[in-house]
């Protein structure tokens, strides 16, 4: 009888530590991972976090179809003190405003170099002869990815272009290839205040924060088609990674503030 | 009733049992029912995308903008269009031809031109707080002011043609009072102050006596321009664009980046949701027939919407393109209607049947 109490007690014991290391465990992942409305700002990692839900911006260009649009797939649903204009065409909807996704990238020593509003980079839109350097958006690069649990309870994470093809000319033959932007953090749309919500846009527009800066302002614009099949369904809570490759590693960061990155109005060139 | 008895009368010919019979009349009076339900309806077609206007012609196209037309706008006898664009330009339209009159070339992008009602000038705002006049007939510049500290938004003229009135800002609020000039040398007579954020929608009434503004604040004022005093319509969630006040003045059709068209009577200042979008698609622009008869909006979910505003019964649902549209326009013969938005076609269309 004592026996089976001792065995009773030893197997609730190992139970209940094995529950406390378990939920510990479960804890440690969810302290990483940001509250809604928040952001989670890994210095360590050197990476931000943003909550996001998945939502599907049917008949919107580039959804399920090759086209060309500004509005970037990772957006806010503020921005600049009020709802982010953009916010129909995104695909993962970030419960936070632009401007603190600009502020955590700063704070990761992040730093746009060239940015202008959207009147300004209408001016320098297109691909001329005369086109200089400082008429593409420019700043440090950055790594987006989007993770999530799947149905069976893992975390997957995808690279953002995953779930994006290209479309491109070659000769008189139209081929599709993976697609293949090159992000920079210009932070135009929170330091002029464009309100449209836009993270990371598959061209390079102003109106969001990074930018894929291959070609001038607005024109050309890649065509690309956002696959939904790649992304979780409709509703899922996901997460948004960014991971910087900040030139203030190179330098104090003290030297380089927020203040030093947004109080360049006018352009500068690398 | 007669095609309701008449099915019966069939279904009793094959000697259905009673039960059966019984099943089937039921069936057969739900779908009348649902049909007498459809016909009466006032939100008939507004929650199911239908319209009484099965076959819409296929729209004539004015091209001459590259992107981002921001408004379409007419002088009062429709013999001048004047439309603006993202591309830094306004054009004077040749109607008959669709062809390009007159380019009115700017330094920043033009959100919005007026007609004057004689149709003698056409009044733009630009990106660069630009309020400029230009000559119809030669299409020349002939007065400018640098009346904004930030972009400008909207424009229009008093009904009577002696009155401009200009508002704008910048996302952060910036210089948001809407100002009157005397176009008579743009001069400023007025400046109306109390936005919070920018002011896209600017228009006069009917009479001249009032001006509304919709604004990023999500209120709409109505202000007595002799007392620069204001009110407030409050009811949008989000960034008010466009308002129009209706022809007799009794009421402002307001469209907003909540996804609705509001209509507002202003002797309540109560309002009531002419449409809302699916998915909260921002509506861009508003417009009344000269008559009152119709109203129409666009916006981001690329349809062109009218409305009889008897009834508020929709009469024309028409997928336009897969490009945002900002601007609509009724001619003032009532005969077709215009819209334009991002990829810079200006789009005629016939109006349905009364």
């Amino acid at each position: 009888m004592s026996r089976n109490l001792l065995f009773l007690v030893v197997f609730s014991n190992l139970i209940c530590f094995g529950w406390t290391a378990i939920a510990h465990g479960e804890d440690s992942a969810a302290r990483n991972l940001p509250e809604p409305g928040s952001v989670v700002i890994d210095q360590e990692k050197g990476e931000l976090i943003l909550s996001a839900k998945v939502q599907f911006p049917e008949g919107k260009p580039c959804i399920d179809d090759f086209g060309q649009r500004i509005q970037a797939f990772a957006g806010c649903s503020k921005a600049a003190g009020g709802d982010a204009k953009m916010a129909a065409y995104f695909v993962f909807l970030v419960d936070v405003e632009t401007e603190k996704v600009f502020d955590g990238l700063i704070d990761l020593g992040c730093r746009p170099r060239v940015h202008y509003s959207i009147q300004e980079g209408r001016k320098r839109s297109g691909l001329k002869t005369e086109t200089k350097p400082e008429d593409y958006l420019q700043g440090d690069p950055v790594v987006l990815s989007v993770f999530w649990k799947d149905a069976a309870g893992e975390w997957v994470e995808k690279a953002y272009q995953h779930f994006a093809t290209e479309q491109t000319t070659v000769g008189e033959n139209t081929i599709e290839k993976p697609w293949t932007p090159h992000f920079v953090f210009h932070g135009s749309g929170a330091i002029h205040k464009s309100g449209t919500g836009c993270i990371a846009c598959p061209c390079d527009c102003p109106g969001g924060i990074i930018a894929d800066n291959r070609f001038p302002i607005y024109d050309p614009k890649p065509v690309v088609k956002f696959d939904m099949s790649k992304a979780p369904p409709v509703g899922t809570q996901v997460y948004v990674r960014i991971r910087p490759i900040a030139s203030t590693l190179f330098e104090s960061a003290k030297n380089s503030t927020a203040a030093d990155a947004v109080q360049a109005d006018k352009p500068k060139a690398e | 009733m007669n095609r309701l008895t008449s099915l019966i009368g069939v279904l009793n010919s094959v000697e259905l049992t009673r039960i059966s019979r019984r099943v089937a009349i039921i069936l057969i009076a739900g779908m009348f029912a649902a049909c007498c339900w459809t016909h009466v309806s006032p939100l008939r077609g507004q929650t199911t995308g239908k319209t009484d206007e099965s076959n819409v012609d296929a729209p004539q196209v004015f091209e001459g903008h590259d992107e981002y037309v921001y408004t379409v706008s007419f002088s009062r006898d429709g013999r001048t269009m004047a439309t603006a664009a993202g591309d830094n330009r306004a054009i004077i339209w040749d109607i008959e031809k669709r062809k390009p009159l007159h380019k009115l070339d700017h330094d920043a992008a033009v959100y919005a031109a007026a007609v004057s009602p004689d149709g003698l000038l056409v009044a733009t705002a630009s990106g660069e707080g630009e309020v400029a006049l230009w000559n119809v007939a030669t299409g020349k510049q002939v007065a400018i002011q640098k009346g904004h500290n930030d972009a400008v938004y909207g424009i229009a003229f008093s009904p009577d043609g002696k009155s401009l009135a200009s508002a704008g800002g910048s996302t952060d609020g910036g210089d948001t009072a809407c100002r009157i000039w005397k176009v008579d040398g743009l001069t400023l007579t007025k400046e109306l102050t109390g936005h919070e954020r920018q002011v896209y929608g600017v228009a006069f009434s009917p009479d001249g006596k009032t001006i509304a503004t919709g604004s990023s604040d999500k209120t709409i004022r109505i202000w007595d321009i002799k007392t620069g005093e204001s009110t407030k319509l409050k009811g949008h969630t989000s960034d008010v664009y466009r308002c129009e006040f209706s022809p007799d003045g009794t009421k402002l059709a307001s469209v907003s980046q909540d996804g609705t068209v509001r209509l507002w009577t202003l002797k309540t200042a109560s309002s009531e949701t002419v449409f809302k979008s699916e998915r909260k698609e921002p509506v861009y622009g508003a417009a009344f027939s000269t008559d009152g008869f119709w109203l129409g909006a666009t916006g981001d979910d690329y349809h062109l919407r009218l409305w009889r505003t008897s009834d508020l019964r929709l009469a024309m649902d028409e997928k336009v393109s897969a490009k945002s549209l900002y601007a609509i326009a009724i001619s003032p013969n009532q005969e077709f209607v215009y819209v334009a938005g991002e990829d810079g076609d200006v789009r005629q269309y016939p109006m349905p049947q009364r």
